[in-house]
C-alpha cells in the first residue's frame, strides 16, 4: 500500500504534520506545535474547517473534533486547508505517514503531498496569494526529495495554475524536477474529483446526509445481500435434510408403503418438501441408473431342429417365430445382483377373438447374480405375446415379488409398479414380445 | 476612560481604599499598595505576565478576591464534596465548567468553560484559589460563549481546579 506524506508550504518554511488525534465531540479542534500545551492561533479556524455545518472534513470522516500536531506554527492565513483536509481524508484511510519534528520525511517509501489552497463547502479547492513565496522557500525540501529519489506531488487550485508556470520559468531545477517526473503537479477543481482521479479513493460521505444515509447502506448492501442469502441457503438446506433424513430412514427400514405415502405427500408439499422429495427421487435414479448398467439382458432364439438353427438367428430386435428364447441375464458389476423377472402374456393380445382360448400363467422369477456371472431365463410358450417384467436390486424384497404378482393379475397396475419401484431405487427394464416376436423396450 | 467612567472607578477606588484601612499587619512585607490591586482588578491584560507571581503574595491576593468578589465577577464557592476525588465538572446559574482528557496523551485535559449568562464586563482570566494558593490562566478568546483551554495533569493550576476546595472566579 502506498503512503504519503503531506507537507504544508507557508511563506517561512515547510510545515510537516506530525499527528492526527480524533478528540472528544465536545472538545473544539485545536492545531498545535509539537505536542505543545499552547493552541495555535488558527485553531479556531481550524474547529471551523473541521465541524459541521461549516466545515467539511466531520462531513468527510464523521468525527467533529481533532487534534492535530504540526511541527512548526503557522500564525495565519488559511492556505492550510487544502494540505490539512488531503491529510485527514488519508488518514480516514490509514494511508498518511507523518512527520516529525527533525525530520519531514519519517519514511523514505511514501510520495509527498505539497498543498496549497482553500476549500469551500463543495470542496471546490481555491487560489491562494503568496504563491511563489512559499515555492521558494520549498526548494531546499524539494532537492531533498528528489536526492532520496522521493515523489512530490505540487497540489495546488486549477486558479493558480497559470502563476505557477510563471515560477516555473524563474527556477530551472523546479522545471526539470518535473520533466523528469520526479515532482508531479496537479492542478485541482474539486478536491473530491481529485481523490477520485488521482489517488483512486472515493469520498462517500461528502453529500448530503439523505445521500450520507444511502452510501453507507450501498457499503453495506452486498454484505448484508450476501448474509441473507448464506441465511436462506442454510435453512432451506436444514429444512431439506429433515425431509430426505426420514425418508431414508423409512427406506432403511423398508417400511415402503409409508416412504411412498410421504414422498407423494412431499411433492405437492411447501417448497422445501418438494425440494426435499426431489433430491430424494434424484438420489434414487442415481441407484437405479448404476443398476440398470450392472445387468444386460441378452436375447437369444435357439432351435433344437437341425433346419431351423441356421435362421434362429436374432435379426436386430425380431427373430424367427418358431425359435425357442433364452434370456440371459448378465450380472457386469462388482456386486452381486438380485433379479426378478415376470412373464405376463399382454391384455392387448387376450381381446384378440382368436386367442380368447389360451390359457395364461403368469410366469415369476427370482434369483441371484454374482458379480461377473450370467445366468440364463429360457421363455416358454414364447409364441404367445408376452410382457417381461425386469427388476434389480442390492438386497433381496420379499415386496417386489408381490407387486410383481399383482401386476400379473392387474395389468392396470403396470404404471404404479414402475412407479414404486423407481421410487425405491430399483432398476428394471421391461420388455414386449408380441406375436410376430419382435421384442422392443416398453420402459 | 470617558468622564462619567473615571468619576466611577474613582468612587469605586475610594470604596478600596477605605477598605484597605481596615488592614493593618505589623509586617512589613504584608504590606500592600491597595493602588496596584486595583490596578491588576481594572487592567488585568497590563499584568499578565506578572499576575501569578502577584497572587503569590498572600495579603495581595486575598484583597484581591475581595475585591473581585466585591465587584461582581463571576464567582463559585468550594463545593460539598462526598469524596476527595479530582472535580471534572463544576456549574453554577452563570457559567459551566468541564474537564475531558485527551485522546492523544492520558495526562492531558481540554478544559471547557461555557459562560451561561450574559456579562457586560470581558472575561479574561480564570483564578483558582484554594487553601491561601492562587493562579490565574489567561481565557482564549470566546467561541459561543465557550472557551477552551489544554492543561497538564501535572501542572498546579489543573491540581487547583479539579480541587473541591477550591473557589473559581473569572474577570
Amino acid at each position: 500500500m502506498k503512503y504519503y506524506t503531506v507537507v504544508i508550504p507557508t511563506t517561512k518554511n515547510v510545515v510537516g504534520i506530525s499527528d492526527i488525534i480524533i478528540e472528544d465531540p465536545l472538545v473544539s479542534s485545536v492545531i498545535c506545535e509539537n505536542n505543545s500545551l499552547e493552541a495555535l492561533p488558527i485553531s479556531g479556524q481550524y474547529d471551523s474547517f473541521v465541524k459541521s455545518p461549516t466545515g467539511v472534513i466531520e462531513k468527510i470522516t464523521g468525527n467533529p473534533s481533532y487534534r492535530i500536531d504540526i511541527t512548526s506554527k503557522i500564525q495565519q492565513g488559511n492556505s492550510w486547508q487544502l494540505a490539512i483536509a488531503i491529510a485527514h481524508i488519508l488518514h480516514n484511510n490509514k494511508l498518511l505517514s507523518f512527520s516529525n519534528e527533525e525530520n519531514l520525511i519519517s519514511n523514505n517509501n511514501v510520495s509527498v503531498i505539497w498543498a496549497s489552497g482553500t476549500i469551500n463547502t463543495n470542496l471546490d479547492v481555491k487560489g491562494i496569494n503568496y504563491l511563489d513565496n512559499k515555492v521558494k522557500k520549498s526548494i531546499t525540501f524539494f532537492r531533498q526529495c528528489v536526492q532520496k529519489n522521493i515523489i512530490v506531488k505540487i497540489i495546488i487550485s486549477h486558479e493558480n495554475k497559470d502563476y505557477f508556470h510563471k515560477i516555473l520559468d524563474s527556477d530551472q531545477f523546479l522545471k526539470d524536477a518535473i520533466l523528469k517526473k520526479q515532482i508531479i503537479f496537479i492542478s485541482v477543481k474539486n478536491l473530491k474529483n481529485f481523490f477520485e482521479k488521482n489517488l483512486k479513493l472515493s469520498i462517500h460521505n461528502i453529500q448530503n446526509n439523505s445521500l450520507n444515509f444511502f452510501s453507507k447502506i450501498r457499503k453495506y448492501l452486498k454484505p448484508i445481500i450476501f448474509s441473507f442469502c448464506f441465511l436462506f441457503v442454510i435453512l432451506q438446506a436444514y429444512n431439506i435434510w429433515q425431509v430426505i433424513t426420514p425418508l431414508a430412514k423409512l427406506k432403511a427400514e423398508e417400511n415402503h408403503r409409508i416412504l411412498l405415502t410421504n414422498l407423494s405427500e412431499y411433492r405437492q408439499g411447501k417448497l422445501s418438501q418438494r425440494i426435499g422429495a426431489y433430491f430424494f427421487d434424484y438420489f434414487q435414479q442415481i441407484e437405479a441408473n448404476k443398476l440398470n448398467n450392472q445387468v444386460t439382458l441378452n436375447f437369444l432364439p435357439y432351435s433344437k431342429e437341425s433346419n431351423l438353427r441356421k435362421i434362429c438367428m436374432k435379426k436386430e430386435m425380431s427373430f424367427y417365430i418358431d425359435c425357442g428364447l433364452n434370456v440371459e441375464a448378465t450380472n457386469v458389476g462388482n456386486d452381486k445382483v438380485f433379479l426378478w423377472m415376470l412373464r405376463y402374456t399382454d391384455d392387448q393380445f387376450l381381446s384378440d377373438e382368436k386367442f380368447k382360448s389360451v390359457i395364461v400363467n403368469p410366469e415369476l422369477i427370482n434369483g441371484m447374480i454374482q458379480s461377473k456371472e450370467t445366468i440364463s431365463i429360457d421363455i416358454k410358450e414364447r409364441k404367445k405375446p408376452s410382457v417381461l417384467f425386469f427388476v434389480y436390486g442390492n438386497k433381496f424384497d420379499n415386496k417386489i415379488r408381490k407387486w410383481l404378482l399383482n401386476l400379473s393379475k392387474r395389468k392396470s397396475l403396470l404404471n404404479s409398479t414402475v412407479k414404486r419401484i423407481k421410487t425405491l431405487g430399483y432398476g428394471f427394464s421391461v420388455k414386449k414380445i408380441n406375436h410376430v416376436s419382435i421384442i422392443k423396450d416398453v420402459y | 476612560m470617558n468622564k462619567i467612567g473615571g468619576v466611577s472607578n474613582t468612587f469605586l477606588t475610594i470604596n478600596y481604599l477605605n477598605l484597605s484601612k481596615n488592614f493593618s499587619s505589623k509586617k512589613t512585607e504584608d504590606k500592600i499598595n491597595i493602588r496596584k490591586v486595583w490596578d491588576v482588578v481594572i487592567n488585568p491584560t497590563k499584568y499578565d505576565n506578572q499576575i501569578n507571581e502577584l497572587l503569590k503574595n498572600k495579603n495581595f491576593s486575598r484583597v484581591f478576591f475581595k475585591i473581585l468578589d466585591e465587584e461582581g465577577s463571576i464567582h463559585q464557592n468550594n463545593l460539598i464534596a462526598a469524596a476527595s476525588e479530582n472535580v471534572l465538572k463544576r456549574s453554577t446559574e452563570e457559567f459551566k465548567l468541564e474537564i475531558i482528557p485527551s485522546n492523544k496523551d492520558k495526562k492531558i485535559f481540554y478544559l471547557l468553560l461555557t459562560i451561561l449568562k450574559d456579562f457586560k464586563l470581558p472575561l479574561l482570566n480564570l483564578y483558582v484559589i484554594c487553601n491561601n494558593i492562587s493562579l490565574c490562566k489567561k481565557i482564549p478568546s470566546f467561541k459561543e460563549k465557550q472557551a477552551q483551554m489544554i492543561l497538564k495533569k501535572d501542572d498546579e493550576f489543573f491540581k487547583l481546579i479539579t480541587n473541591p476546595e477550591s473557589e473559581i472566579f473569572i474577570r
